[in-house]
């Protein structure tokens, strides 16, 4: 037997009462996704990760479609458990999110109080305290979206560490949307939203505005994924429509 | 063949005044000289006290200022509603082991055993576990247990600990027993001490003639007690259940870690009572009687008699049995809801209802534990506050209103327990979805042709893209203060990130413009 083979097997051998397998690689159980609801990004991505932090960054003011993808998410994940949203700026609209399938009963809407950095505290809280007090949520979104840059660049990299080693416990996932890239090394999947195709049922130079209507708009998604290491990074980025009901 | 078992409080007034000490501290006290006083403020005399302090020289009558005399003495003013606490935590302890028990005297019970064998095992096993029932719920009880209801009562009072009496055998246990334990009046008293008779074996053996001829028939029933010869039928107790525990403070007190440590007693005594009875709370009231200073607001009116007292009702959706929960959830809503004033006196009511039996299907979807989810919707709230500026919940479910309004919807409690049988809703890929501005954002909108071609809003300010409306809307025409009448549009602006969607509106009544929100 080799030296460092015959070292390893001395030393498994000594710790074996206390550490079962010292040199033992821990591996982590496969945890489950949630579809988004979006084939083309389910086939690509194969859903949002379960344990895990995913982040979905978008401009702010503009439209860029992150609301109806929280919502897709929202409705996928209440179709068979229940899930929960801290709305850190109070923007979620009940109406268009039943409309897009959430069951609102399985829904647990947490709307923050305060403005500003205030608000990004609350939110902050709040995931902490849902995260921590109780399990059985299949997905906790956290929207942080309409809070300013600056206050959000301001969240120390420790409090994603922290979030993401207690997202691993658990069987949720837990995402989080961002004006901004923030959550760095701790997020298994970034989705990067940029302003959305306006569709209009007639041309925009048309004079008769009260004959056109709002037809909906297309988004793409930039889906980067965070796989285990040795593994290269990958990037999709497919095209996705959304229409209002009445298009 | 008929049983009875009689439960009985030693030192009963005492033991209620103790009864919510903590269980490190109670039995050091009931060790201790302890005197309970009864009467006005200014003559406050001795009523009762235990065996320590009878020892010491402690007789019923004396003033305070006499029992201060004794070294070492405890002395508690006595509270009727503590009795009457304690007297009701007596008979949920024991309702649990027969369905007839009688509320024969206060300190004492009495239930009907026959039957019970086959249950609870032979009179000694089951008397023992009463006694364990009725030492969760902090009182030391004797339990004697005999063919006829009066002779168990005696037994007990006589005894210590636990008496099982076999059939026949009433009047030779019963005969080494004092006199007191058969309660005679003092005049009864004084002549059965000049006759010297002490025991109620020397009264059983007097002839039954003569005592009659001298003490009349009370004589008589005195002597049957004394013999265990007496029968009469139980009157089980019918009173409703009240689960209500109160304790009073000496000093009051103004912070909130001080009263969890009241709460923590009352709520341990008052779960424990729920589980003697299989039962669990759906609603627990609280209120704290507050100490109102008469000379703080002495250039105003006397104070209300409403203002001394600060009452909460906590409503729960699932049964809970759990005191921790409870403490959790009471501490939390006393965080959001203080007492103005320092609190002298603690109670606690619960509402009392069956438990929760959840059978988990194959198909149910793992919903959050209900007692922990409780406490953290609890702590959510403290967090983001009870309700906004429209009183709709900071944290629920959403519920939509059926109305045409726009924004109208209300929060209702998240309870995952009521949500079994929800059926799938259809799934819809390609809603839009529009994200709020609450409350709507006043904007500048410059029209031209009637048609809106820039918008300032915040600290934006962008030229109209494409615009589509307006689109009329108008309800609650009938009343006055709730009518709302709009022109919706929809306009795509150009932003330095991109385009923005919104949906404006202009307010016809106000004439004013707004942002309503953005579709994205």
């Amino acid at each position: 037997m080799s030296s460092p083979a015959l070292i390893r097997a001395q030393v498994e051998m000594r710790l074996a009462s206390r550490v079962p397998a010292a040199f033992a690689q821990h591996v982590q159980p496969e945890k489950p996704a949630i579809g988004t609801g979006i084939e083309g990004l389910d086939a690509e991505i194969g859903g949002i990760p379960c344990g895990a932090i995913t982040e979905i960054v978008s401009p702010t003011r503009a439209s860029s479609g992150k609301t109806s993808l929280q919502n897709r998410l929202l409705a996928c994940a209440t179709q068979s458990s229940f899930g929960a949203l801290i709305d850190a700026a109070d923007s979620f609209d009940p109406q268009s999110a039943e409309a897009a399938g959430v069951n609102l009963k399985r829904l647990l809407w947490v709307r923050c109080s305060a403005t500003g950095l205030k608000a990004l505290e609350q939110a902050f809280k709040c995931a902490d305290l849902l995260i921590q007090g109780s399990s059985g949520f299949r997905l906790i979104l956290i929207d942080i979206d309409d809070i300013a840059e600056r206050h959000v660049r301001k969240v120390p990299l420790t409090t994603w560490f922290r979030f993401r080693s207690v997202a691993e416990r658990l069987e949720t996932a837990l995402v989080f949307s961002t004006p901004c890239a923030v959550t760095s090394t701790c997020t298994a999947l970034r989705l990067t939203l940029a302003s959305a195709q306006l569709k209009w049922s007639q041309p925009t130079q048309s004079n008769a505005t009260h004959t056109r209507l709002f037809a909906g708009f297309d988004f793409a998604p930039e889906a980067e994924q965070k796989q285990p290491p040795k593994k290269p990074v990958e990037s999709a980025s497919p095209v996705i429509s959304a229409s209002p009901k009445w298009a | 063949m008929t049983m009875f078992c009689c439960v009985f409080v030693p030192n009963f007034s005492v033991q209620a005044a103790l009864r919510l000490e903590p269980n490190a501290t109670r039995p050091v006290l009931l060790q201790s000289p302890v005197a309970i006083l009864d009467g006005p403020d200014s003559v406050l005399r001795v009523f009762a006290s235990n065996e320590r302090a009878t020892q010491l020289g402690i007789q019923i009558g004396m003033t305070k200022a006499q029992a201060e005399q004794c070294l070492g003495i405890i002395l508690r003013k006595r509270v009727l509603a503590d009795e009457e606490a304690a007297q009701a935590a007596l008979l949920d302890s024991t309702s649990a082991f027969s369905p007839s028990v009688e509320d024969t005297v206060q300190g004492a019970v009495t239930l009907d055993i026959a039957g019970t064998e086959r249950a609870f095992g032979p009179p000694a096993k089951l008397a023992q576990e009463i006694a364990d029932a009725a030492k969760q719920v902090g009182l030391d009880v004797n339990v004697a247990v005999a063919a006829n209801a009066d002779a168990a009562l005696v037994a007990a009072k006589g005894c210590h600990g636990i008496d099982v009496i076999p059939t026949g055998g009433e009047a030779e246990r019963l005969a080494e027993l004092p006199l007191d334990v058969l309660s005679p009046t003092p005049e009864q008293a004084e002549i059965f001490e000049s006759w010297g008779i002490r025991r109620c074996g020397d009264l059983a053996a007097l002839p039954a003639v003569p005592l009659v001829e001298r003490l009349g028939q009370t004589g008589l029933h005195l002597q049957q007690l004394a013999r265990g010869v007496v029968v009469r039928t139980l009157v089980p107790t019918v009173a409703p259940m009240q689960l209500l525990e109160s304790f009073e403070l000496e000093d009051a007190v103004t912070d909130l870690e001080s009263l969890a440590f009241i709460l923590n007693r009352l709520l341990e005594q008052l779960t424990r009572r729920l589980m003697a009875r299989t039962l669990a709370a759906e609603e627990i009231s609280l209120r704290l009687d507050l100490e109102i200073h008469s000379d703080r607001d002495i250039h105003k009116e006397s104070a209300r008699p409403e203002d001394a007292t600060f009452e909460r009702v906590l409503k729960f959706p699932v049964p809970m049995q759990d005191a921790r929960t409870l403490r959790k959830l009471i501490q939390l809503d006393l965080a959001a809801h203080n007492p103005s004033a320092p609190v002298k006196r603690v109670t606690l009511e619960a509402k009392p209802t069956r438990c929760r039996y959840t059978q988990a299907g194959l198909f149910t979807p793992l919903a959050p534990e209900p007692e922990r989810l409780e406490v953290t919707l609890a702590r959510l709230r403290a967090v983001v506050g009870e309700a906004d500026e429209q009183g709709r919940s900071r944290v629920g479910s959403p519920e939509l209103r059926d109305s045409h309004r726009a924004d109208n919807f209300r929060v209702v409690a998240f309870n995952p327990q009521q949500d079994i049988a929800t059926a799938h809703k259809q799934f819809n890929d390609t809603a839009v979805a529009l994200r709020m501005f609450r409350p709507p954002v006043p904007a500048r909108v410059r029209c031209r042709e009637n048609k809106p071609v820039s918008v300032s809003f915040a600290t934006l300010s962008a030229n109209v893209l494409s615009a589509s409306g307006p689109w009329a809307g108008s309800g609650s025409w009938w009343n006055t203060t709730q009518k709302w009448q709009r022109e919706e549009w929809d306009v795509a602006a150009q932003l330095p990130t991109g385009i923005g969607l919104y949906r404006l509106f202009r307010d016809l009544q106000q004439g004013a413009w707004f942002v309503e929100g953005l579709y994205d």
